[in-house]
């Protein structure tokens, strides 16, 4: 062989150990930053494409204002949205989704970073933000949530161009009551920014060990339970089949506690590695979910509600009974319904869990099984003597807390102070309703009612009433006109618009109280609650 | 309050509920998550909690209202981010025509 060859054969060598060790190296790097970079490529082109007229792009693939702030997915789009509006944006749904995925994935909050904030972001209804920071809330929170504040991450400075936007977008806003009475500008870009950017920085611990997290594939048979507030449980069965980026197919079969069934179809994305959103159709309905993934990808929780009624909805863990990619199998009891067990009283029980085996019993009580199997196990309990408080209810080598009651002492209804809206009448917007529940409780020990020690039985029935409350609302009979309340202890209020029938021809709002009844023989007890049936809305962003 | 006297009706329910300690239940209400408590009165709640004195019905000054921003997380602004939302002639008659903004995918 010649020298030439010798020495070409050795750089093609070289050359291929050389782009070997790249390869490695590069998936390495994918591997750590859950993204590849073809994929990050593809977002950067979006970025260029729809954003960079306005965004300059730097030498090192940054973008002015874009890259320096962290949000969640529908953060994102929001952004997005007000693109959209602010500046006309034309942008297609799907690159819109597009983008939403890649800046969510790669400008993400960590899920400790909105563990705190989840109530809101799942459209949970009903919902009082309690324990931010005072001066926080009254910069930001009496015109939208905290949350939608807490749930981003910026620099001191970046907060402060938001504080521009708002001043330059909404010319009256220093003028507001509770704005005026200080200097509002001066506040917002001095301590508020200052604070803001001290406690939602862009830079975290989090964020950093997140995205250096191996990110799970959600394949697999998932258990499923839930909880419809005021009116009953659900358990099934969730499959879940990987289509690529992050995206699944999914099938579902479903069981509620009234005996129901909905099987159907639907299609979910993962967003920053554990941001779980979906769209489901069972039987007619279309329904939305906001769920977030276990930081080992096991489990799941969130809210599954209507698409067009995001109030209506039930609150779902799911946990996967198959093995994950690790080869790990869960097990365990993940419901019991009901959860309370009244003494000398016959009781059908539903435990709905992952692999469950063996002999199942509650202590203080007799069992007899009347259908088993790995998820659902059913179940007919008596507890023949006053065992009252909590025992251990095992199946097999797995236990859960259940407790036995002679009788409901005192009921509560959440939440105590709740909100609907009217809506329809012809209108474009929908009513939004309101959901009670009533909760039995045991005094406990102690025998005395409000204090540690008692015990929850869980939802009762009651019979549910509303009534004016207070005076200014009987004078306007805000009862009369307000809306109604079902069985169910689903608040449905009146139309929209204005009222002739009333004085002023005002709207059907009304100040309400809410009553729940319990009877049990001759008992009777009763706990109220307050709504406030209001107005509609005109702007309704996935984070309000 | 020494020097202040109230005059009218809002003005007196004000004073009892300082009277009656409700000042931190009135607080507490502000963040209810999705409220626009901020002005006088709020969107959806008084500062009593209630409704009773919200502007109502809210369709018989509309604009007059959400033109200074008045509600923006609520109610579109018609200055600068919705000006096309004001053009409807006589909201009381006409409410049904007033669309959602929020550019849902």
């Amino acid at each position: 062989m010649k020298l030439k060859n010798i020495l070409s054969m050795t750089f093609i060598l070289l050359l291929s150990g050389f782009l070997s060790a790249c390869s490695d190296d590069g998936k390495k790097t994918v591997k750590t930053l859950n993204i590849s970079e073809a994929e990050m490529q593809a977002g950067r082109a979006l970025l260029a494409d729809n954003c960079s007229g306005c965004h300059m792009e730097s030498g090192d693939g940054n973008f002015s204002r874009i890259s320096q702030i962290r949000k969640t997915p529908e953060g994102w789009d929001m952004n997005i949205a007000r693109m959209m509006i602010f500046h006309g944006l034309d942008i297609d749904a799907k690159d819109r989704r597009s983008l939403v995925k890649f800046l969510a994935d790669t400008q993400g909050l960590a899920p400790s970073e909105t563990a705190a904030h989840r109530d809101v972001l799942e459209r949970k209804h009903n919902i009082i933000e309690q324990g931010a920071d005072p001066d926080l809330m009254a910069m930001c929170a009496r015109c939208h949530t905290y949350a939608r504040v807490a749930l981003q991450r910026r620099d001191s400075e970046e907060w402060q161009n938001l504080v521009h936007m708002h001043l330059g977008q909404w010319a009256s806003i220093e003028y507001q009551m509770l704005a005026r009475e200080r200097d509002w500008r001066a506040d917002a870009l001095g301590p508020v920014s200052e604070k803001l950017g001290q406690m939602y920085p862009l830079k975290t611990p989090s964020w950093d060990e997140w995205q250096a997290t191996e990110w799970q594939d959600m394949s697999g048979a998932w258990r499923m339970v839930g909880h419809l507030p005021g009116r009953g449980y659900m358990d099934g069965i969730m499959t879940v089949t990987a289509v690529g980026g992050d995206r699944y197919d999914v099938t579902y079969d479903l069981i509620y506690s009234d005996g129901r069934a909905a099987v159907g179809t639907g299609k979910s994305i993962v967003h920053s590695g554990y941001e779980w959103r979906g769209a489901a159709t069972l039987g007619d309905q279309k329904y939305h979910q906001i769920w977030a993934a276990s930081e080992g990808g096991n489990v799941m929780t969130g809210r599954f509600f209507k698409r067009d009624h995001p109030e209506d909805g039930m609150i779902i863990t799911a946990w996967r009974q198959t093995a994950d990619a690790h080869g790990i199998i869960k097990q365990g009891i993940m419901n019991i319904v009901p959860s309370a067990l009244k003494v000398g009283q016959e009781t059908e029980i539903v435990i709905s869990g992952v692999n469950l085996s063996g002999d199942v019993s509650i202590a203080g009580a007799e069992v007899t099984i009347k259908s088993t199997a790995p998820g659902r196990i059913v179940i007919s309990a008596m507890a023949e003597e006053e065992m009252a408080g909590s025992v251990m209810l095992a199946v097999g080598e797995d236990n859960a807390v259940m407790n036995i009651y002679t009788q409901v002492d005192y009921i509560k209804v959440t939440p105590d102070y709740g909100i609907s809206r009217v809506g329809g009448g012809g209108g474009p917007i929908p009513k939004v309703m309101a959901q009670f529940e009533a909760t039995g409780y045991s005094n406990g020990p102690d025998g005395l009612a409000n204090t540690d020690d008692d015990i929850s039985l869980g939802m009762v029935p009651v019979a549910w009433s509303s009534e004016n409350y207070s005076a200014a609302a009987a004078a306007m009979q805000d009862a009369k006109y307000a809306g109604h309340i079902t069985a169910e202890g689903t608040f449905i209020p009146a139309i929209a618009g204005p009222n002739p029938e009333r004085k002023y021809g005002t709207n059907n709002a009304g100040d309400l109280k809410i009553i729940a009844t319990y009877r049990d023989a001759e008992r009777i007890l009763t706990a109220e609650a307050h709504l406030i049936a209001t107005v509609q809305r005109w702007n309704n962003p996935p984070i309000m | 309050m020494k020097h202040l006297k109230p005059m009218n009706k809002k003005a007196h329910q004000l004073t009892q509920s300082g009277d009656a300690g409700a000042r931190e239940e009135v607080f507490a209400m502000q963040s209810i998550a999705g409220c626009t408590t901020s002005v006088d009165p709020g969107w959806e709640v008084d500062p009593f909690g209630g409704v009773a004195s919200l502007c109502q019905p809210m369709e018989a000054d509309l604009y007059g209202c959400s033109d200074p921003c008045w509600w923006p997380a609520a109610v579109p602004d018609t200055v600068n981010t919705y000006p096309d939302w004001s053009k409807l002639e006589d909201t009381r008659k006409n409410w049904r025509k007033l669309q959602a903004v929020f550019p849902e995918d």
